[in-house]
């Protein structure tokens, strides 16, 4: 028995009448080696974090607490914050603790956990990621590489009778490369993520930077009137999870949130078809079960351009609803909540077929984070690309500024290439999706 | 032994004092963290109903550092015995190559033993509250914005306190300890008028404890956020252009926050990827422009008496009447042969630290905001930004207004929506031809490489003379 396990099972043994536990315990061991220009170390961190996360139920009110702290006094002291904070909340008739459900499926990729690479190993791959992109362009530089290996194991117990686990492991590299012509600068990055460390390519990830710094460098190119938009995927992940996270059960209930969408409404152009995949073996989200125990699922959000569905967790379901395993957590530290796991866009051309003609091609955005509200939907940002020119670059742009909003967005997806891929920080496989002329004027 | 206050007195034990001391003699360097937060939410979706939320967090750790070649070697751990703190160091010094094995051990005594003088003194501790005060306080900051318009149909409000007490051991630097006291309410409001919506925040935060309410009343706390949701609704969507921008205090502080303080973090200036790389000594500036940071600012949301390497906080000059003359360095960019300032942060132990600021603001000036406003005939006031981002390696920005209006004829006239700030910070600087003697700060949380660490920001009222701002895209 782990320290967690015995951790979690003394927690449990705390309950008292009327109460019941759910100690949710994470171990995480995490090495990141971060690389500079011509490939030199800077710096290696390796980090090993143990916590429980604790939601007590007593007359269906909700209290949590967490802690790092395992030793037996630790333990009561969270117990007992938990129950305080219970004393203070609503009574919320449906909610309960998740009971043991059935067995869990999943691709056979998801387990066991790889070993990991040895430092060394990890330390060559680094310093390889950052001398590719070093020796790739005279007017490219390295800002930084980095390549990061994570083993967490997630154990969840509950009074319930509620006892699963499952260990994960992923690796990571990616660079940021800043590329200057000596009259515009530019900045491009390359991303992977894997599961074993004999398929990283570090000349592949480094290509992949240098190429789109590269890209938006030179000529300033005209304005191109008329012309359809695309979204590289590394942009267009931005709006797929802003659409995800508008379709979560509260919000469809009572049709608002950004998409002011209730069940059958159209949010969407025809051809979009969202989903969201808990078990998509290209994911590094994916899992047998989600962060309250719930199996996950495959659950259909868009379909043809209307809502046909919502993510949820136990805490957001109703009475007679089920959930959809999409409670998340972002560390032991933080209660669950809905989000989703993988956003597939159904694809509808190859790709090769939206990237010809004339086109204005979005590569990265600026002002993400606060410029697309979840709110309103108000998307206000500055985008960067390049222009396609009967088919071939006619020249380069930097912060643009758009203005738009999610619902006119999707409304104008007018293709989806079969080009999807894992983009950082993004629960979407992103594809590079084509908009309607006209969109952002 | 080296002085610990109490969450941390088990350090004193004669073992781990032993691991600890043979890790800096070998020189390393361990830092150890005791926090304790409280989280208390209220949702409503009506004035006579809501959902609270309450959740408490633990976390103790230590993460232990060796560097080596040029090269950071860093580990950290929740296991607080000896054998937890020796193996997180056998691991951090084996990756930069060196070893602790030989190493005498609990030899001596570290060269100095220091309490830093907290830089938060809390009035009223958030320990000494009870939670059912806690809750009334938050009940009466969504009453407030339930109150101001029945448009109003969403109210938020957040309360968070944190309790950290740190220590810092390193040969060089002997042993010091810290205390910092954190506590901050947010309120987000949504209004809808039909199928308009408009969104609103207020977040007042201190460096100290339940006094936030005596500072910030909540009854303002909850009307303002409404105010600003309301200002969104039927608000004018503004024409896409160059334009001079007053900024008020708050937009000010982010634009310097944003646009300035990241670029002017040391290690982005040593790696030469800051657009402020290689302007040191250069005018940036007109002279009444003059940018600091101060992490030893009383009850800052960003201060501290030590920074999480055990430097002692100070204020640091950024640009000095309209010239670059400093940059905030932790202790690896110090070693580049910059003048160490104290601005090594990290988000937990489980972070090595990173160049960051702390409190960041634009001195204020002498001009009266009405008079910056008074001389401006066709224009745009933004009195807060609802964030941004900066590319630090070419300067450019953009930056969304929450709360903008239309100047005409030298007066506020009609609120504006959908507001982007665009553009460069070298040219934002230079064009800044006014500064207010309004001078207050906002608090947040700043994020950089995934670590988020508490900051304030602030400017007075200021006028750039020429800013692209967009709106509809007609």
């Amino acid at each position: 028995m782990t320290d967690l396990t015995s951790a979690l099972e003394q927690m449990l043994a705390m309950q008292q009448s009327g109460e019941h536990l759910e100690a949710y315990g994470a171990h995480r061991r995490v090495t990141t080696i971060q690389a500079g220009s011509g490939g030199a170390i800077r710096q290696v961190d390796q980090s090993e974090t143990l916590g429980i996360g604790l939601r007590l139920l007593s007359d269906h009110r909700s209290g949590y607490a967490s802690t790092a702290d395992l030793s037996r006094s630790g333990l009561e002291r969270c117990v007992e914050q938990a129950r305080s904070h219970a004393a203070l909340a609503q009574v919320n008739p449906a909610s309960d603790l998740p009971a043991p459900g059935a067995t869990y499926s999943g691709p056979a990729v998801l387990t066991p956990s790889a070993a990991p690479a040895s430092l060394r190993e990890q330390l060559e791959t680094a310093t390889s990621l950052a001398r590719q992109a070093s020796s790739s362009d005279n007017n490219v530089r390295v800002d930084g590489a980095a390549y990061r290996d994570e083993q967490y194991s997630v154990e969840i117990a509950a009074t319930t009778g509620l006892r699963v686990a499952h260990d994960q492991s992923f690796i990571e590299a990616w660079i940021e490369v800043i590329g200057d012509d000596g009259s515009v600068t530019a900045t491009g990055s390359g991303y992977w993520w894997g599961r074993a460390h004999a398929d990283v390519d570090p000349h592949t990830i480094a290509r992949e930077a240098v190429e789109q710094a590269v890209r938006l460098l030179g000529r300033r190119a005209d304005a191109l009137a008329g012309a359809s938009i695309v979204l590289r995927p590394d942009a267009a992940a931005a709006f797929i999870a802003a659409a995800g996270r508008a379709l979560t059960g509260p919000l469809v209930r009572s049709g608002r949130g950004p998409l002011a969408a209730a069940l059958g409404t159209t949010v969407a152009s025809p051809i979009v078809t969202l989903t969201d995949d808990g078990h998509h073996p290209s994911s590094k989200r994916a899992a047998p079960f989600d962060d309250e125990g719930i199996a996950r699922h495959t659950t259909s959000l868009i379909t043809k351009g209307a809502v046909s569905g919502q993510l949820s967790s136990t805490a957001t379901i109703r009475s007679g609803e089920h959930s959809t395993g999409n409670a998340s957590r972002g560390s032991h530290k933080s209660p669950p909540e809905v989000a989703p796991t993988t956003l597939l866009l159904a694809s509808t051309l190859e790709h090769s077929e939206l990237m010809s003609g004339d086109v204005v091609v979005i590569e990265q955005l600026t002002g993400e984070r606060s410029g697309i509200n979840n709110v309103t939907g108000r998307i206000d940002l500055a985008v960067t690309g390049y222009i396609l020119r009967d088919s071939e670059p006619a020249g380069a742009f930097a912060g643009v500024p758009v203005s738009t909003t999610l619902g006119e967005l999707l409304r104008a997806i007018d293709a989806v290439a079969d080009d999807a891929r894992v983009v950082s920080r993004s629960p979407a496989l992103a594809p590079t999706v084509r908009l309607a002329p006209g969109l952002f004027g | 032994m080296p002085p610990v206050d109490l969450p941390l007195a088990d350090l004193s034990e004669p073992d781990v004092a032993a691991a600890l001391l043979r890790i800096t003699q070998c020189g390393g360097e361990v830092f150890v963290e005791h926090r304790d937060s409280m989280t208390l939410r209220l949702s409503s979706g009506s004035p006579e109903s809501g959902t609270w939320e309450a959740r408490s967090d633990r976390d103790v750790g230590a993460g232990v550092r060796f560097a080596a070649g040029g090269i950071l070697g860093y580990t950290s751990t929740n296991v607080l015995t000896p054998q937890g703190f020796t193996d997180a160091a056998r691991v951090a010094a084996e990756s930069v190559g060196q070893s602790l094995d030989g190493a005498a051990l609990g030899i001596g005594q570290p060269s100095q033993s220091i309490r830093v003088t907290p830089a938060h003194r809390p009035r009223r501790p958030v320990d000494s509250v009870d939670i059912a005060t806690k809750a009334e306080a938050l009940q009466r900051v969504a009453a407030s914005a339930w109150a101001v318009d029945p448009r109003v149909r969403d109210v938020t409000v957040t309360y968070v306190e944190v309790v950290q007490h740190v220590l810092v051991m390193s040969s060089g630097g002997g042993s010091r300890t810290d205390v910092r006291t954190r506590a901050r309410v947010t309120c987000r409001v949504v209004a809808r008028d039909g199928g308009d919506r408009g969104s609103g925040f207020d977040g007042p935060g201190i460096g100290g404890g339940f006094e936030l309410f005596d500072d910030h009343p909540p009854q303002e706390i909850g009307a303002a956020a409404a105010r600003r949701a309301l200002l969104q609704l039927g608000g004018t969507e503004c024409r896409s252009g160059t334009t001079t921008v007053v900024l008020g205090p708050s937009a000010g502080g982010m634009l310097v926050h944003e646009a300035c303080g990241h670029g002017l973090e040391a290690d982005l200036v040593a790696r030469e990827t800051s657009v402020f790389s290689r302007t040191r000594g250069n005018r940036l500036a007109a002279p009444h422009v003059t940018i600091v940071d101060d992490p030893s600012l009383p009850a800052g949301f960003g201060s501290y008496g030590m920074d999480d390497e055990g430097r002692p906080s100070h204020r640091t000059i950024l640009i000095d009447r309209g010239v670059q003359v400093g940059a905030l360095t932790d202790a690896a960019s110090a070693k580049l042969g910059m003048s160490p300032s104290a601005n090594g942060r990290r988000e937990s132990y489980a972070h090595a630290p990173l160049c960051r600021m702390s409190n960041t603001y634009l001195a204020g000036g002498v001009e009266s905001p009405a008079a910056i406003i008074g001389d401006v005939n066709s224009g745009v006031y933004v009195a807060r930004l609802s964030g941004g981002e900066v590319d630090p390696a070419t300067g450019d920005f953009a930056f969304t207004a929450s709360e903008a209006f239309q100047i005409e004829g030298g007066e506020l006239a009609r609120p504006l929506r959908a507001v982007t700030l665009m553009g460069n910070s070298l040219l934002a600087l230079e064009a800044i031809d006014a500064v207010g003697d309004d001078l207050s700060f906002t608090q947040a949380l700043c994020g950089k490489d995934d670590q988020w660490v508490p900051i304030s920001y602030g400017s007075p009222t200021v006028r750039i003379a020429d800013l692209t701002i967009t709106g509809t895209r007609s």
